[in-house]
């Protein structure tokens, strides 16, 4: 630790210098107001010794200069004076003096109070510098979060906003987005406890599940099991993560909300003036090792329907009652860019006010309109196919233990593996849950698709209870993999059949009665498949279906 | 937070909190409620919230540590009085759920 002794007496000067060298200090010297401070703006000094009284500029004087030169740094300033004359003592301390000696000095007074003063210094150089080392960290933990998020964020319509007001500190907050198969939308808002940078490490998990799982279209209620699965492996008992989920599906109009922890997500439909809310109903990621029920709600909704999702810091600053208000007087008659400026504008004037800055997460969809379908069709040259079939896969399962959500990815995966490119494997996701759901729905618990259209609540419960009251049956699938031969070895094209063990229908009737052009949220499953596969066909029972992929 | 406040009726142990439970209360809280966990007498604890004013995120996790150490030892916890303000905020994450609360 070094110490500038500024005394224009050479005797106090050279005392001073030998009693702190012998206590292990490193000592420069100055004559005068002028060259301490020259000394110190060339190699600052950790606590400077001056003389009260000095010619060219004297030691209150240096006390100003020196704390307008130290800038943010910690400079303890000892004033070494003749006596305790109060208006001096006073003019010191508001110079920035910190304590006082009087002269002539005495050995062991100066020991301890510099001793002491050093203490100080020692410990609030390490504080500083254990503070760069925590903005350092937490720069880099927002950094990576950055990492993790935009890259989804950036695929986002435009009809989408989401994101965490950036603050300097961490609390655990994440907004992401993934696309799904075949033109869904998912969304989660993840709010981790606590603060700093072990809230914000406690959402990578989070973050990392959402984006792999999301992207293959795997059901809200696993990726829910698979997050909370992470959390409570990894993180400690006390630390948990509230989140919401949603899956929006504007070809059939469908919004699904996952809400656990997280406070209400308000729907607000186009032209009514009432708002629905979800409110949490299942736990927090990271509290019950497994989870017995996770509860989901699903609810039809309509192009230019808007959704609402925030973390509770924004649900404290304004009020639940507010937002909803807010929300509803707003309405749906500006685009969502503009309210994205908008409710950054309310939130920058809030927290003004505000006594703390936590990170603020927001989310507000608004429903797109159902992309058609011809965007989805890359009409392939039906080349005759040629070569031998190169793999055949085989499945079966019965919807009692077994979702098509949840199989259908785990067959894309495997497929991944075997090299079969993205695109092909979006638009056999696609086909495949369609052609099971038909399956599975009609083919063995022989519900009636013109029940969606009393609304996909109704439909969900029949369902649950067809499924409950179900004796048992398989749904069948078989792949194969027909590659291009010698000349061509890449894979050509992949025939699909799937069927089931119910006792078929008449599709004769329903080919002739759906065209694509009808999309309504009945009866899209054969279309679909009509329109993304060649050759669909049925088998004469009716319950099995054949097609083609071109890859 | 002000100093908890404990009380032993029969098998159940009562601790008493009052103010802002916040993560500057976790020292506080462990101290009085980790060694009626370890008491022998008792086997439920119940923790009186009426005069909590606030409760933070991280002062929830501080209850699932104690309920954690509760379970390993079969012993129950539970919540009560809960302020109309930290009702909801209990039912979001479930804890009325988790905890018995009356």
């Amino acid at each position: 630790m070094r110490i500038l002794v500024a005394d224009d007496d050479v005797t106090t000067r050279l005392i001073v210098r030998n009693i702190l060298e012998r206590e292990g200090f490193e000592v420069s010297l100055a004559v005068d107001g002028v060259e301490a401070l020259e000394s110190f703006r060339q190699n600052p000094a950790d606590i400077v010794i001056t003389d009260f009284q000095m010619p060219r500029m004297d030691g209150i004087q240096l006390c100003r200069e020196l704390t307008a030169a130290r800038g943010s740094r910690f400079l303890p300033i000892i004033m070494l004076t003749g006596g305790q004359e109060s208006a001096l003592l006073r003019d010191s301390l508001q110079a920035g003096a910190l304590e006082f000696l009087n002269k002539p000095v005495l050995v062991d007074e100066l020991v301890a109070r510099v001793g002491a003063i050093a203490a100080m210094a020692d410990m609030q150089n390490t504080l500083a510098a254990n503070q760069e080392e925590t903005l350092g960290e937490i720069a880099v933990v927002k950094h990576l979060l950055e990492r993790l998020t935009s890259p989804g964020l950036k695929l986002m319509p435009p009809c989408f906003a989401m994101e965490t007001l950036q603050t300097r500190r961490i609390n655990g907050d994440a907004a992401c987005y993934s696309r799904g198969i075949g033109g869904t939308h998912f969304g989660l808002l993840c709010d981790a406890t606590g603060h700093g940078l072990v809230a914000g490490v406690s959402t990578f998990p989070v973050i990392e599940a959402f984006h792999v799982m999301a992207s293959r279209d795997i059901p809200l209620e696993s990726i829910y099991q698979e997050i909370n699965a992470k959390v409570s492996r990894l993180l400690p008992a006390d630390r948990y993560a509230c989140l919401i989920l949603l899956r929006l599906d504007p070809e059939v109009g469908l919004l699904r909300v996952l809400n656990a922890g997280m406070p209400d997500l308000l729907l607000l439909r186009q032209n009514e003036q009432d708002i629905r809310t979800f409110s949490s109903r299942n736990y927090p990621a990271g509290i019950l090792e497994s989870p017995d029920v996770i509860e989901v709600e699903d609810v039809a909704v309509a192009p230019g329907d808007r959704i609402f999702a925030c973390s509770d810091g924004l649900w404290d600053l304004f009020g639940a009652s507010t937002l909803q208000r807010t929300f509803l007087r707003r309405g749906t008659r500006f685009p969502v860019s503009e309210d994205q400026a908008w409710i950054r504008k309310r939130l920058a004037r809030s927290l003004k006010n505000a006594e703390q800055h936590d990170d603020l997460t927001w989310a507000l969809w608004e429903v797109p309109a159902p992309m058609p379908l011809s965007m989805e069709l890359e009409p392939a040259s039906a080349l005759e196919a040629g070569g031998p079939e190169g793999l055949v896969l085989q499945f079966e399962m019965d919807p009692r233990y077994h979702s098509v959500r949840d199989l259908v990815p785990n067959i894309l995966g495997l497929l991944g593996f075997k090299g079969v490119p993205t695109p092909v494997l979006q638009r056999l996701g696609i086909l495949l849950t369609e052609a099971l759901d038909n399956a599975v729905d009609h083919g063995l618990l022989g519900l009636d698709s013109t029940l969606k259209s009393r609304g996909f609540e109704a439909y969900e419960s029949r369902r649950k209870e067809a499924l409950s009251d179900f004796k048992g049956g398989m749904a069948k699938c078989r792949l194969g993999l027909c590659y291009g031969g010698e000349a061509r070895p890449d894979l050509h094209h992949i025939d699909i059949e799937v069927a089931d063990d119910g006792p078929g229908f008449d599709w004769n009737t329903v080919l002739q009665s759906h065209d694509l052009d009808r999309l309504v949220p009945h009866g899209r499953g054969i279309p679909l498949l009509m329109a993304l596969a060649s050759n669909f066909r049925f088998n004469e029972a009716g319950n099995k279906a054949l097609f083609t992929l071109i890859c | 937070m002000s100093n908890p406040t404990i009380k032993v009726q029969g098998t159940t142990g009562i601790l008493s909190l009052s103010g802002r439970f916040t993560s500057e209360s976790h020292a506080g809280f462990k101290a009085v409620a980790y060694p009626l966990v370890e008491d022998p007498a008792v086997s439920t604890i119940c923790i009186d919230l009426a005069t909590v004013s606030y409760m933070d995120s991280s002062s929830l996790g501080t209850l699932l540590l104690l309920r954690e150490k509760a379970n390993a030892k079969g012993k129950k916890i539970t919540l009560r009085n809960p302020n109309p303000t930290l009702l909801p905020i209990l039912k979001m994450i479930r804890f009325d759920k988790l905890f018995e609360t009356s």
